[in-house]
């Protein structure tokens, strides 16, 4: 009984995250040509005061008098373009680095995985400034790449683990006896069987992107104005004069949040769904979908 | 407390890491002490000095907090910037301008008890003038060509040319102690401890220096000019701007100068107890234009920009009339040299289109203008952390889409934007200048300047301003010299060498506690120029 | 165990190498140099003394020669050299600034922990409550929330509104010894580091206990009569702490980042906020130095988390 309730709720939380982020991804699509009203438009009779919600402008409009309600809209394009392209060049080069690292085994495999425990030992954020700072282009495909870019160790460490557990496992064995290429053991046997863990990450990544191109645009180094995004809206909101217009402070970041939650419990969910071990999921370990990997660092393997 | 000097780098880890353990204890031990010192002036500053060397000193603490330690031979005082003697008693020039000898006050120490005498100042401009001291505004004396001292208490000073602000700007610098820094190689200056414990002349001397977080003066009993009413200033570094406002409004702070804009109508609106003062600053807001982008070197361009930029809602909607629109390069609060008798620009759209299509501009593509192959489509760069003028981009680059003019925005990170401005490499920014207390811009309009010679970022040419720069350096006359000065204001006032902007104003409150003459403050950190003469009330 | 240990700290060397040679690497190409350190000054500089000063800073060599030379200064000088921008030893400026990180890390870590734990425990012994869902659905949340926003919000409601706390720094202006005082603070940049990160703990804490719930050794104590308390808290609960606690060498990385946003939002001046500043200003060796130490911390991190797993669970044994 127990058991069904919290299955029927885990399921239901799938659900919300679905219904979230279809939702967020509609409006992104579909807002802007229904909504026609233009974020970069600015009223100079409004400049100063922004203006409380009202039915002209459900989410009042900001300093500059520019509608919130559309650039929100417009920024859920943004904020979603950097979380879903920064996953896909992530997930890209993650999976490859992992699956050549884990198939590659012994000191390849080594010095692999010490690149990747320094890239991790980084302060992320001066390491994201730096990059900022270095490529100095804020164009919306510079950003894409630098977040992607860095944020690629965890899904190699996955698959890396993936792979190195499939490896001695017997239809790998098979095909290696069948004198099938490294090549092609990599990309038609390890990568589709490293895939459940991969697609979870991805969708959990996708909201962690959102969360870095708020933290950037936060710092001033994100996406840049007049088009939105949900970190400059929250840059915007926090000049001294915004201070009486707390809309401007809480309509982004409600945005991020209920999108973030959106993603996490998708990726939650499908971990549950997607999660082949049966047995381990009866046993009732659920993985927490924030921390992806369990202890990951080589030493902290238990020794047998 | 944690901060004395540890040996081996294990040490110091290792003590490091005992703070970790020790954190629960390390404040507990000393106890509370909330009463406020009856003798001390607590002024809140939102950063920190980067040193209190002269030499080195690079943001706006730095030459404040030097400003109360360090003194020139002549200092530049009063409501006008009156140049007075100071360190010197005198001096007197040839005719040709050429060689000057300075008389030096007698009697002076250093706060350490040693003599001032010319070897103080000689040792001052042989190290200024030396290269491997790295010392950066050098370049500003290459006209000084040497420095003598004539006995214990006179110097002679040989120019190359006669310069009208050798008297204010160069014997203005400030001395340096030569028996604490003959000891220190010159290329190794700006990493000396000097810096950290000053020795000068001045009026107070350092007390105690915790960074970023408190800066002490006590006054210097044997001060030269006369007793001192203000035992000692405290300087409180509070990141923070409500922090800041907070503490004036509880009372734990007595002075907070240079406020922003919105902080000052926030603290005037909650605390009517405290005094104010509000003038225009020393600094104004400009887009420089960058002359050799293919389209910006078109006067007819820049003056439609100037015309079609809503000025006005910046000044009335943004900044809610705390800024003051100027149109020449002379700030307002320079009251002797400000000549407001030139084109004023009204926003008038209308009129900025009309002067583009005469100028064969016509609107092409995407609403934007375009002359044979050269579309007006630029991007604007920006020192980005501060929201307020990324709104001002917005609205300009609105503004001028109005006009058929594209215009991208670039928030660069500040480091970035220096250097981008500097080396040229931009086509609009949203920067500002200011700060000199003279009128002479030779190094920022003269043609023979253009960067990488000088500081002329915008690369403008103008043969009668280049006239009136380098006349006006060389007129002693002080009404002719006036006329130079309101000649160049009225021609770039026409040519637009940066699109004209506004001054800030500058702001700052004090408590009853803080007894100045208003009459007498100063914009900018010179509202503590005569400290000294200020009063605390018991 | 103590070799075990050793070896770890031995291959920590060539890592905290790459480290340092990736960021210098980085810097060594970013613009806006020389310019940025003078700040203010950079404006009165002559193309001359801008050559020497570019020399005096060695910022004329080849990155990885400055890198060469950086690294021999900190092995036979000891030193993490001077700031370009104030001439002062790097060692001395974080030393300044981290007892502040520390202080923020560790409270945080200890109210995630006094968080957490008990209500991931709580929350696996009552499978499919009310309490798990709504603890489930309001860690979900923190961990969507972006930790500057959530400053911000706190910031507004707590200090601006309510004036519950102080808005931002360490110390009120007077109060500079008081314990009492700091502490106070604390408060809301503690909490904003707290919430978002008590999450992971409370859901693998959850976790772990269920599964130690249903281990053997379990169903033998309460085979035996034990009381339930004595057996969750006694038996499984100190079984299912093992997997945590390696949770902190995992979370570490992204505590201190967290961290080093809460000490900007707060203007809290510890490490955070000088690294971020001397990204800034181009302040290569500060930047270099708070890279280093923030590498270090998560290294020993990791190595804490690992001696910690062996030390808690009798099974584990290294060597």
């Amino acid at each position: 009984m127990r058991t069904g309730l919290r299955r029927f709720f885990r399921e239901r939380s799938a659900v919300v995250g679905v219904v979230i982020v279809s939702v967020v991804v509609l409006a992104a699509i579909f807002g802007p040509l229904v909504y026609g009203v233009s974020p970069i438009a600015i009223r100079h009779d409004l400049m100063g005061t922004p203006q409380a919600p009202s039915a002209g402008h459900l989410l009042g409009t900001d300093l500059l008098g520019r509608d919130e309600f559309s650039r929100a809209l417009y920024g859920a394009r943004v904020s979603l373009t950097v979380g879903v392209t920064a996953m896909l060049v992530a997930i890209g080069v993650g999976t490859l680095y992992g699956a050549v690292s884990g198939a590659a085994g012994g000191a390849v495999d080594a010095v692999m995985m010490r690149f990747v425990d320094a890239m991790l030992a980084f302060p992320s954020i001066f390491l994201i400034i730096t990059v900022e700072a270095l490529t100095n282009n804020f164009a919306l495909a510079v950003i894409i790449l630098i977040i992607g870019l860095l944020s690629w160790m965890s899904v190699a460490r996955l698959v890396r683990g993936e792979v190195l557990s499939l490896r001695e496992r017997d239809f790998v064995e098979a095909a290696r006896a069948l004198g099938a290429s490294p090549a092609r053991l990599i990309f038609r046997h390890l990568i589709p069987n490293a895939l459940t863990p991969v697609v979870v990450a991805a969708t959990l990544a996708i909201g962690d992107n959102i969360l870095v191109e708020a933290g950037l645009s936060f710092l001033g180094l994100g996406v840049q104005p007049p088009m939105p995004s949900w970190g400059n809206m929250l840059q915007d909101a926090l000049t001294p004069d915004a201070r009486n217009a707390p809309w401007l402070v809480v309509t982004p970041g409600l945005l991020i949040v209920v999108t973030l939650l959106g993603f996490s419990l998708l990726g939650d969910g499908l971990q549950v769904v997607l999660n082949r071990s049966i047995q381990q999921e009866s046993s009732g370990i659920d993985e927490p979908a924030v921390v992806l990997s369990r202890p990951t660092t080589e030493a902290a393997a238990p020794a047998s | 407390m944690v901060r004395q000097q540890l040996r081996s780098p294990l040490e110091r880890i290792r003590a490091g890491f005992a703070l970790l353990a020790a954190v629960a204890t390390l404040y507990g031990c000393s106890a509370a002490n909330a009463r406020r010192d009856p003798d001390t002036i607590v002024a809140v500053y939102p950063s920190d000095a980067n040193t209190l060397n002269p030499l080195f000193a690079n943001n706006e603490p730095a030459f404040l907090f030097y400003s109360f330690i360090f003194e020139g031979l002549t200092n530049a005082i009063g409501p006008d910037f009156r140049v007075v003697p100071w360190l010197a008693v005198g001096w007197k020039s040839t005719a040709d301008h050429l060689h000057w000898q300075v008389a030096l006050r007698r009697g002076v120490t250093w706060s350490d008890g040693a003599p001032f005498d010319s070897r103080d100042v000689v040792f001052t401009w042989k190290t200024m003038l030396d290269p491997k001291v790295g010392f950066p505004y050098a370049g500003q004396y290459t006209y000084i060509k040497d420095v003598v001292a004539e006995g214990r208490y006179a110097v002679r000073f040989d120019l190359s040319q006669p310069n009208v602000l050798f008297v204010s700007l160069a014997l203005g610098s400030p001395i340096l102690p030569v028996h604490i820094l003959e000891r220190v190689p010159p290329a190794q200056l700006r990493t000396s401890t000097f810096g950290q414990h000053p020795v000068g002349t001045g009026p107070y001397v350092l007390a105690s220096w915790h960074h970023d977080d408190s800066v002490m003066f006590a006054r210097n009993p044997h001060w030269w000019h006369g007793p001192i009413n203000i035992p000692r200033l405290d300087f409180r570094i509070v990141l923070n701007n409500d922090a800041r406002v907070e503490a004036m409004v509880d009372g734990s702070a007595d002075i907070y100068t240079s406020i922003d804009p919105a902080d000052y109508r926030t603290l005037l609106a909650v605390a009517p107890h405290l005094s104010y003062v509000h003038l225009p600053d020393l600094y104004s807001r400009f887009i420089f234009v960058n002359e050799r982008v293919p389209g910006l070197g078109d006067l007819a361009v820049r003056q439609a920009m100037m015309y079609g930029w809503d000025r006005r809602a910046v000044v009335d909607g943004l900044y809610h009339g705390d800024v003051v629109l100027n149109n020449g390069i002379v700030a307002w609060a320079l009251r002797d040299w400000h000549d407001n008798d030139v084109p004023q620009y009204p926003y008038d759209p209308q009129k900025a289109r009309a002067m583009l299509d005469a100028a064969g501009w016509k609107v092409g593509a995407g609403g934007v203008r375009q002359r044979g192959n050269v579309r007006l489509s630029y991007a604007i760069v920006n020192s980005n952390g501060d929201a307020l003028l990324a709104d001002v981009c917005a609205a300009f680059q609105a503004d001028m889409r109005a006009i058929g003019i594209a215009v991208s925005i670039r928030n660069l990170d500040y480091a970035t934007f220096i250097d981008q401005t500097n080396d040229m490499n931009y086509q609009l920014a949203l920067s500002g200048w200011g700060g000199a207390t003279d009128p002479d811009e030779y190094t920022f309009f003269d043609s023979s300047q253009i960067v990488p010679v000088g500081n002329n970022e915008t690369g403008y040419r103008n043969a009668r301003v280049d006239r009136d720069l380098v006349e006006g350096l060389r007129t002693f006359d002080q009404k002719k010299r006036r006329a130079l000065y309101n000649d160049m204001q009225l021609v770039t006032g026409e040519t637009v060498p940066v699109l004209w902007g506004f001054d800030e104003k500058f702001g700052a409150a004090y408590s009853s506690r803080v007894q100045l003459d208003p009459k007498l403050v100063l914009p900018d950190y010179y509202v503590w120029w005569n400290v000294w003469d200020w009063k605390l009330a018991t | 165990m103590t070799a075990y240990v050793v070896r770890r700290l031995v291959a920590a060397i060539p890592l905290l190498l790459l480290v340092s040679f990736i960021s210098y690497g980085l810097m060594g190409l970013a613009p806006g140099g020389p310019a940025a350190i003078l700040g203010a000054q950079a404006r009165g500089l002559t193309p001359a003394a801008r050559e020497h000063f570019i020399q005096q800073l060695g910022l004329d060599k080849p990155w990885y020669v400055q890198f060469f030379f950086w690294l021999v200064t900190l092995v036979f000088h000891g030193s993490l050299g001077n700031s370009y921008v104030d001439g002062r030893p790097v060692f001395d400026k974080i030393l300044e600034r981290m007892p502040i990180t520390l202080e923020l890390l560790g409270l945080s870590l200890a109210a995630t922990l006094i968080v957490a734990i008990p209500v991931g425990v709580h929350a696996a012994t009552h499978r499919g409550s009310w309490f798990d869902y709504i603890s489930s659905a309001l860690g979900f949340a923190a961990y969507a929330t972006p930790v500057f926003w959530l400053g911000v919000v706190l910031v507004d409601v707590f200090a601006i509104h309510l004036r519950w706390f102080p808005t931002s720094g360490i110390a009120s202006l007077g109060y500079e010894h008081d314990p009492i005082d700091r502490l106070r603070h604390l408060v809301l940049p503690v909490a904003a580091l707290t919430i978002v990160s008590f999450a992971s703990w409370m859901r693998y804490q959850r976790g772990a206990m269920i599964e130690a719930l249903q281990a053997p050794f379990v169903r033998t104590a309460r085979a035996k009569g034990l009381s339930e308390r004595l057996v969750v808290y006694r038996h499984a609960l100190r079984n299912a702490l093992i997997p945590t606690v390696t949770l902190l060498g995992l979370t570490l990385p992204g505590l201190v980042g967290g961290a080093y946003f809460v000490e900007y939002v707060f203007s809290l001046p510890g490490m955070g906020l000088l690294g971020i500043n001397s990204v800034f200003s181009r302040d290569y060796p500060t930047v270099m130095g708070i890279t280093l130490l923030s590498a270090i911390v998560v290294v020993l991190g990791n190595l804490f988390a690992d001696v910690a797993y062996a030390a808690v669970d009798p099974r584990i044994r290294y060597d």
